[in-house]
């Protein structure tokens, strides 16, 4: 599973700090200049008052000399409204600097009521001090003119205007100063607040500016870091081996994969393509299927992922392609699946592909070799199978007849084409011999070397010393192959007890018939024949080694012949209105006291001149004149010549024209005579007629 | 836990059993065996296991059918499956009736114990 996990704090953390820093300094600063507002207000009423208090000083000597003057016109009138004017104004007067020195609702300049604040500077405080020390007097001296009352002296009016003659001014220099020392008062406030304003001002610039720094920082690192992340899954992307891509739940591909996808799955991806549709074309409609249904699973969060994967369809999917010659190409690719969780859910699936061509064909060849091993394992208990003394006996021919070829290859005075002939007879012998005792290593061995000195042959070239070299080559191989193999004989022969003393009696078993029956029944195997065997070679038991061998090796080429020239298969001796089953018969017997009688004899197609004049004229191994001028005899002869043969493909067993002249060569080792009869169409019958004399 | 075996046959259920003497298995508690479908739904309704192990191919009703009912009985119950079969479409088939994952037989005691573990995390 992959996941993904982000922390909201850590990523805004600065922004967070910022708004908090910002809300704080905001707060003090409206806090500041709401209460310097609160004090500028208070300022400006005291400001206001003591100005109103020069005013009412003023006012109270213009109103005590007016009064006086009205006392001498006598006009009451004028009397009782300057009374009454005085007695305003006084009174405010005393209230307002009641006000100033212990703080006071006093009656505004309109009328309103409005609170004075106490004076808070020693300078006002001494200011209103000395106020008092001339107002209390003077007050004394107005009290009797105050309150409605008319019954004052003129003497007391006089006391008054008297005081107020010599006290104005100086109260008027005292309610200005209050006046202008209230002002400084305000402006140093004014001044604060200007400043806390000033401040607050470049706080919130200060935090907007740091905020902005950091936050840009921040945005350039993390830029930075996405950037250095893609750039690394680019780099990824494009240099992993594996196909990697992010499937959306939708079935479409993700914006990014790894380069090797689209040359993995042979086709051109773009992101955002449906790879339901591109894996529909890539799979049968079963793994198909299968596959939707898996991926729904994991898509799903009702399975385990870990408890499914076994069931992924996606394991080896076979991807053919042609190239532009037409070739085709056989590749293997396994997709795995893994879920990708995001915020607990599952957000993609993360999809691999490998290419496992390798895996697939080494676990082929594993499997080939498994069945290969088997394969020899079952050679070898063939080869265990055997009667002993038989393998042994066939031992020792091998190691003559290589001998035998060693000589040849000595003895060759550049007559090339002679000896090679005379090497693949001796081969070809060991090869029949070989396969008649299961002794696969061998047999396989012999039809290679057999194989490469036919292909030196037929190429037309002459045959030189190199191929001569070649063939001393193939030789040794020879010599490998029959060592390590009487090794293994020699010891089971130790194991078995059996010190190879019973050589001569071990060829005479009647073991003989069989081994050629099964050899026959494995040809017709081969070939898709089916044949019934008769064998009467007990004969061969009694005969001297020498001859027997070469009889054994005979029957060995002629069985050979029989199935795969004569017998034809099953659906030909349908159409002849034959049994299906073709039979074969060998027999050994003796005529008279030194003569015998060994017969090989088929009922397939027979040997028909004319078919084998057609056939030669066909594989341009003479002409149609030449073919014509021959004799039904001299064409027949034809056949005991080396490389000539009439099967149409060769195989291990015939085709390679190899075989009747090993036979002849065979015959003359005893001075035998060889008669062929044969019909068409019904039988072919090799006859050898030999003579023993004691 | 309690856990259902299902299966038609005997070793495969004794097998399953006895991988539970694990020690770390020591919460899970076999209540019931079944040999086929039908026996397993009625074991189902009258212990509501949390856990079952199920068969595909059995007689009466198989595993297939067998999950679809348990999964309508209770959908929250946890049905790993276990099977020879080599037939991967029907075993998704099972998967998409809502069993949670897949044994393939045969299975070491390694396996089944991680996979049981696998089932139950949460």
């Amino acid at each position: 599973m992959v996941k993904h996990r982000h922390s909201i704090f850590a990523k805004y953390r600065t922004i967070i700090l910022a708004v908090i820093l910002f809300v704080v300094a905001d707060s003090l600063v409206i806090s500041i200049n709401f209460y310097g507002t609160f004090k500028a207000n208070e300022s400006a009423v005291s400001i206001n008052l003591s100005g109103r208090q020069r005013m009412l000083s003023q006012r109270t000597t213009k109103v005590l000399l007016l009064l006086q003057r009205s006392l001498e016109t006598g006009d009451e009138a004028e009397v009782a409204r300057d009374l009454k004017e005085l007695d305003l104004v006084v009174n405010l007067f005393d209230s307002t600097l009641k006000g100033f020195r212990d703080g006071d609702t006093v009656t505004g300049g309109d009328g309103n009521k409005v609170f004075l604040t106490q004076v808070d500077t020693d300078i006002s405080r001494d200011l209103v001090a000395k106020t008092y020390v001339i107002w209390e007097p003077y007050l004394d001296k107005l009290r009797p003119l105050l309150g409605g009352n008319r019954n004052f002296s003129p003497a007391q009016v006089e006391a008054a205007v008297s005081f107020a003659r010599d006290n104005n001014l100086e109260i008027l220099r005292l309610m200005n100063d209050l006046t202008s020392d209230l002002e400084l008062v305000a402006n140093t406030r004014a001044h604060f607040l200007r400043v806390i304003l000033i401040l607050g001002v470049f706080v919130a610039l200060g935090n907007f500016a740091y905020t902005v720094v950091v936050s840009i920082r921040d945005l350039m690192r993390s830029d930075e870091q996405i950037t250095k992340a893609q750039e690394e899954t680019t780099e990824i992307l494009s240099t992993v081996h594996e196909g990697l891509f992010l499937l959306n739940k939708d079935g479409t591909l993700g914006t990014q994969f790894s380069a090797s996808l689209p040359k993995m799955l042979r086709r051109n991806i773009s992101p955002g393509m449906n790879f339901i549709a591109v894996l529909r074309e890539m799979v049968p409609q079963n793994v198909f299927d299968a596959a939707t249904d898996y991926i729904e699973l994991l898509l799903g969060d009702r399975v385990k992922e870990s408890l499914v994967t076994s069931l992924n369809p996606l394991t080896n999917v076979p991807i053919t392609t042609t190239d532009q010659a037409g070739a085709t190409q056989q590749s293997y690719l396994t997709f795995f699946f893994n879920r990708a969780i995001m915020d607990g859910q599952i957000s993609h699936l993360l999809v691999t592909v490998q290419d496992v061509t390798e895996q697939v064909s080494l676990m082929q060849r594993l499997e080939q070799a498994k069945k290969q091993s088997k394969t020899e394992v079952e050679a070898f208990l063939r080869l265990l199978g055997n009667d002993f003394g038989a393998l042994q006996q066939f031992l020792a021919n091998v190691d003559q007849e290589l001998a035998q070829i060693n000589k040849e290859l000595s003895q060759d005075d550049h007559r090339h084409q002679h000896t090679l002939n005379n090497i693949l007879r001796i081969v070809h012998g060991i090869k029949g011999e070989a396969a008649v005792l299961g002794v696969d290593v061998l047999e396989a061995y012999a039809h290679e070397c057999e194989k490469e000195m036919i292909a030196i042959r037929e190429s037309g070239d002459e045959v030189t010393g190199d191929h001569m070299l070649r063939i001393t080559v193939l030789l040794e191989g020879f010599y490998e192959r029959y060592s390590s193999l009487s090794e293994i004989i020699a010891r089971f022969g130790e194991v078995l007890g059996n010190k190879g003393t019973q050589i001569e009696q071990a060829v005479k078993t009647p073991r003989i018939a069989s081994q050629i029956a099964s050899l026959a029944q494995r040809i017709a195997k081969d070939q898709n024949k089916e044949v019934e065997i008769f064998c009467k070679l007990e004969m061969l038991e009694t005969l001297p080694g020498r001859i027997s061998q070469d009889l054994q090796g005979i029957s060995i080429q002629l069985v050979r012949n029989a199935l795969t020239h004569g017998i034809e298969t099953p659906a030909e001796r349908a159409m002849a209105h034959k049994p299906e089953k073709g039979k074969l018969h060998l027999w050994c017997e003796r005529l008279d006291n030194t003569h015998y009688d060994f017969v090989v004899r088929d009922d397939g197609r027979g040997i028909v001149p004319e078919r084998l004049r057609a056939h030669f004229v066909k594989n341009g191994q003479m002409s149609q004149e030449e073919a014509a001028g021959l004799s039904d005899h001299e064409i027949v002869s034809q056949l005991f010549l080396p490389g000539v043969s009439t099967a149409t493909t060769a195989n291990r067993d015939a085709g390679h024209g190899i075989g009747l002249d090993v036979v002849v060569e065979k015959i003359k080792n005893f001075n035998g005579h060889l008669q062929i009869k044969s019909h068409a169409d019904l039988f072919t019958e090799f006859h050898i007629r030999f003579e023993i004399t004691v | 836990m309690k856990l259902l075996i299902v299966d038609d046959s005997k070793i495969i259920r004794s097998r399953v059993a006895r991988t539970l003497n694990h020690p770390k298995l020591d919460f899970v508690q076999v209540i019931g065996m079944a040999q086929n479908g039908v026996e397993a739904i009625d074991l189902f309704l009258k212990h509501m296991p949390e856990l079952v192990t199920m068969d595909i191919t059995m007689p009466e009703m198989d595993g297939v059918a067998c999950t679809e009912k348990m999964i309508q009985i209770n959908p929250d119950c946890n049905i790993l499956v276990i099977s020879a079969l080599s037939d991967k479409a029907t075993a998704l088939k099972t998967l998409k009736k809502g069993a949670r994952g897949f044994l393939y037989k045969p299975f070491s005691d390694d396996e089944l114990v991680v996979a049981f573990l696998e089932l139950t995390a949460s």
